[in-house]
């Protein structure tokens, strides 16, 4: 009996636990909406690593876009438009720019955004260790209360899209050095952190700041987003109504979610490149002849990439983004596949016994090294994979240990800037340069004209710098509570989402 | 009992010392070069030089690790290299979510183990056979299939708890058992088949002894004799086993967080580690060896409790 009545305590313990549960999911774990106040709730893969001006090392982007107002932006279709400067403009050798600052703007703690404020945060990242923005600038100046100049020492055309991203973040100048500043940020953007909710690398809840001088283009009161690394977890808060936007799926899990969510595709985010970075031979004599890199590219049958992941990648054979002016159609398919020709032009240059080579096995690498194994063994070039772990790759690829090596690299949204990384210390570490290529960057540089990095391009490609292998794109799915647009700039803006119409 | 804490403690204290040295020495006496990967590519080799000696990158390790040492032993683990989030605090707001599930998961552990054990070792028979195949199948049966299995059912087909994330008890008490109810229950899934394994197989041996036999004859009930004289007896194996499932249920959490998205003490280890961020790295794994040379010393007391000839 006494055994009896201590099982049926247990029992009722379990009752009373499961009831509390069924209660407290009565409420549902949705984000709490209503028609007058919207919520976002988004996913990140990653968290950022600092607020502090200077200091941007990876993450969303989109958290820091929406805290701080950039100098300028990236519109929706990749076109840098008007931001806190509310006119830009140079002079005519594209030396000087001129910033025309607004004068309705405000920082969350009450300060005024003024040319000052500007001219603080722009030297605060042009002096920073870690942010590679605003190259060649020598002053920085408020000449009055609401304009900055801007000058460089030589034509830039790198300066503009900077400010419209990390390098334009503008903060209250008084934080900037702050001991909180990596995770306190005050800015004048359309939104502003919620310390008291927001847990740092983990989740960021965003309030609209209701005065902001864009606040019609930021339809949501509130944007929670959450670091969920496993999309896995994402689709699943997704599915429970806890998320409404998951992005990052695979081809099964978007086909899974399609009928129940709106599902589609982004415009390309990255892209995976052989990286020939030893183009003079130091390390490897063969890579100094046009001929092997040329074989190289020859040697990719870049359509065996789409199928590694179907519905997220496609091959791409220049270093430029397709949405971007300096893509020229007209060398797609300049290096065919075609292992028989790749072999001739090795055995032209004088290489007919093959060479080897050591590329680093990264986290990157490591799905596509059987295909590029296979691929580079086919024209006789023996690939040794040696492991770098995570933390040391940037030290390595910048320090002349690799000859050439696999690496995706980000769309930044700009020609210019694309060829700024693909130029520099990680992806060119034997600092390469022709005096062709040279002329060319300069006439880049100092055009201003949409496709002024098209003749760079075509060199680019004709003296095959690099192997461009594949882009890549992501799956997303959405609930039917917001509408998604897929920017030209993925991840760069919380824009492209809008509360649903009914 | 003093003398026998004292010993104890003492030994906890030397594991904590040469577990965080050992980390301290095998991370920052590696070639990872940790300026460097802060600033990036762009950085010129002074910037980098500046920032080494001002994380005093550039001093013998040596004496890095008495700096290390003499801080942590004040309750200062220093910041993040990444975020400069303070380390303390960053733990302080991570442990609780980690907690919560370690602990109730622990709870789940202990009462099913306790149910099923002793059910199977008084009643025996079929009970038995089937209660310990029900054991068996929970041992061998991926816990992360059970995860998804849970997710689907209770959080996106009935909804009754979410998918992901935390909510703090001191929020919802409610919304906090539901965030953490699935999780817990897949920790424990896996414990519970070995501790009530080795419950029932303590216990049979104890239910078979001369003394057992002597209290029977005696006249006292059934339930006496199972939970005053036999259960006792039979705690010792069972507690260490249960301290080694803690254990387990702790360090599994890591996945389990990742799984339901928890912000957890896990997550932080594993960005830390992915990150190569050193302090916040030395600073969970100091938590870790204290928190597992915690449980062995309760664990250690409660042998001692329950056996005196422990102590000795």
């Amino acid at each position: 009996m006494r055994d009896s009545l201590r099982y049926r305590g247990i029992g009722l313990a379990a009752i009373a636990a499961i009831a509390t549960l069924a209660l407290s999911g009565c409420s549902g774990y949705a984000s709490p909406e209503n028609e007058n106040h919207h919520v976002l709730s988004l996913s990140a893969r990653q968290a950022p690593a600092s607020f502090a001006i200077g200091a941007y090392g990876g993450g969303e982007i989109m958290i820091q876009t929406s805290i701080f107002d950039t100098v300028l932006a990236f519109d929706l279709d990749g076109e840098i438009v008007p931001n806190l400067a509310r006119e830009f403009e140079y002079n005519e050798d594209r030396t000087i720019l001129t910033l025309a600052i607004r004068d309705d703007a405000e920082f969350s703690s009450g300060e005024v955004v003024d040319a000052q404020a500007v001219v603080d945060n722009l030297t605060a990242t042009m002096n920073a260790a870690s942010t590679a923005g605003l190259v060649g600038v020598e002053t920085i100046e408020a000449t009055d209360e609401y304009t900055v100049v801007v000058t460089l020492s030589e034509p830039n055309a790198s300066l503009v899209p900077s400010l419209a991203g990390v390098g334009g973040f503008v903060a209250e100048p008084s934080t900037i050095g702050s001991e909180t500043e990596a995770t306190q940020p005050v800015g004048s953007g359309p939104y502003v952190l919620n310390r008291g909710e927001t847990q740092i690398g983990e989740k960021y809840v965003l309030d609209k700041v209701e005065d902001h001088w864009r606040a019609d283009d930021y339809p949501f009161d509130r944007i929670e987003i959450s670091v969920i690394p496993d999309i896995t977890a994402a689709v699943n808060g997704l599915q429970a109504g806890q998320l409404d936007h998951a992005t990052g799926l695979s081809l099964d899990q978007s086909e899974t979610l399609e009928g129940q969510f709106v599902t589609g595709t982004d415009n390309p985010t990255t892209w995976g490149n052989i990286w020939i970075a030893d183009r003079e031979g130091e390390l490897v004599p063969a890579l100094a002849d046009v001929r092997v890199r040329q074989a190289i590219n020859m040697a990719l049958d870049r359509t065996a990439v789409e199928r590694l992941a179907p519905g997220q990648r496609h091959g791409v054979d220049q270093l430029f983004s397709a949405d971007g002016g300096a893509y020229l159609p007209e060398l797609e398919g300049n290096y065919p596949y075609d292992v028989e020709a790749a072999r001739e032009l090795i055995a032209e240059a004088g290489y007919a016994d093959g060479f080897s080579v050591t590329m680093p096995s990264t986290i990157a690498s490591t799905e596509f090294e059987p295909f590029l194994t296979q691929s580079l063994a086919e024209i006789g070039i023996t690939v040794n994979w040696e492991t770098v772990s995570l933390q040391d790759i940037v030290a390595n690829l910048s320090s002349k240990e690799f000859a050439m090596f696999f690496f995706p690299s980000t769309y930044s949204g700009s020609d210019a800037l694309d060829v700024e990384s693909a130029l520099g210390p990680v992806f060119n570490p034997f600092g390469t340069s022709t005096p062709e290529q040279t002329e060319l960057l300069d006439a880049a540089n100092a055009s201003g004209e949409r496709d002024a990095f098209a003749d760079l391009n075509r060199y680019f490609t004709e003296e095959a710098w690099f192997a461009p292998v594949m882009a890549s794109t992501f799956l997303w799915a959405h609930s039917d509570s917001v509408d998604y647009m897929p920017p030209t700039l993925w991840g760069y803006s919380v824009l492209p989402w809008t509360v649903a119409e009914d | 009992m003093i003398p026998f804490l004292l010993r104890r403690l003492v030994s906890g204290i030397v594991v904590i010392t040469v577990v965080t040295s050992i980390v301290f020495f095998l991370t920052y006496g590696t070639s990872v070069q940790i300026a460097r990967n802060i600033l990036g590519p762009s950085a010129s080799d002074e910037q980098v030089a500046i920032l080494n000696e001002d994380l005093g990158l550039d001093r013998p390790l040596v004496e890095q690790y008495l700096d290390w040492i003499t801080s942590a032993a004040r309750g200062d683990l220093g910041a993040s290299y990444f975020t400069s989030e303070p380390i303390t605090e960053a733990l302080a707001n991570r442990l609780p979510v980690t907690f919560s599930m370690v602990i109730v998961a622990v709870l789940i552990t202990l009462i099913a183990s306790l149910a099923l054990g002793i059910t199977a070792a008084a009643r025996g028979g079929v009970v038995d056979r089937v209660l310990q195949s029900i054991g068996t199948v929970s041992y061998v049966f991926p816990v992360v299939i059970i995860a998804i299995g849970m997710v689907y059912l209770f959080a996106i087909v009935l909804r009754w708890v979410p998918a992901i994330g935390f909510v703090p008890i001191t929020q919802s008490p409610g919304h906090w058992l539901a965030s953490i109810i699935l999780p817990s229950i897949t920790l424990a899934i896996g414990g519970i088949a070995g501790l009530a394994a080795q419950i029932r197989g303590s216990l049979v041996d104890e239910l078979g002894r001369d003394y057992i036999r002597t209290l029977r004859s005696r006249g006292v009930s059934e339930r006496a004799i199972l939970c005053k004289h036999a259960l006792r007896n039979a705690a010792g194996p069972a507690l260490t086993v249960f301290s080694l499932q803690f254990i387990g249920i702790f360090g599994a959490s890591l996945f389990i967080e990742r799984i339901f998205a928890l912000p957890g003490y896990g997550a932080y280890a594993m960005n830390a580690t992915v990150q190569g961020d050193f302090p916040v790295l030395l600073g969970v794994t100091l938590v870790s060896v204290v928190l597992v040379v915690a449980v062995n010393l309760v664990v250690d007391v409660a042998q001692g409790w329950l056996n005196p000839k422990v102590r000795v």
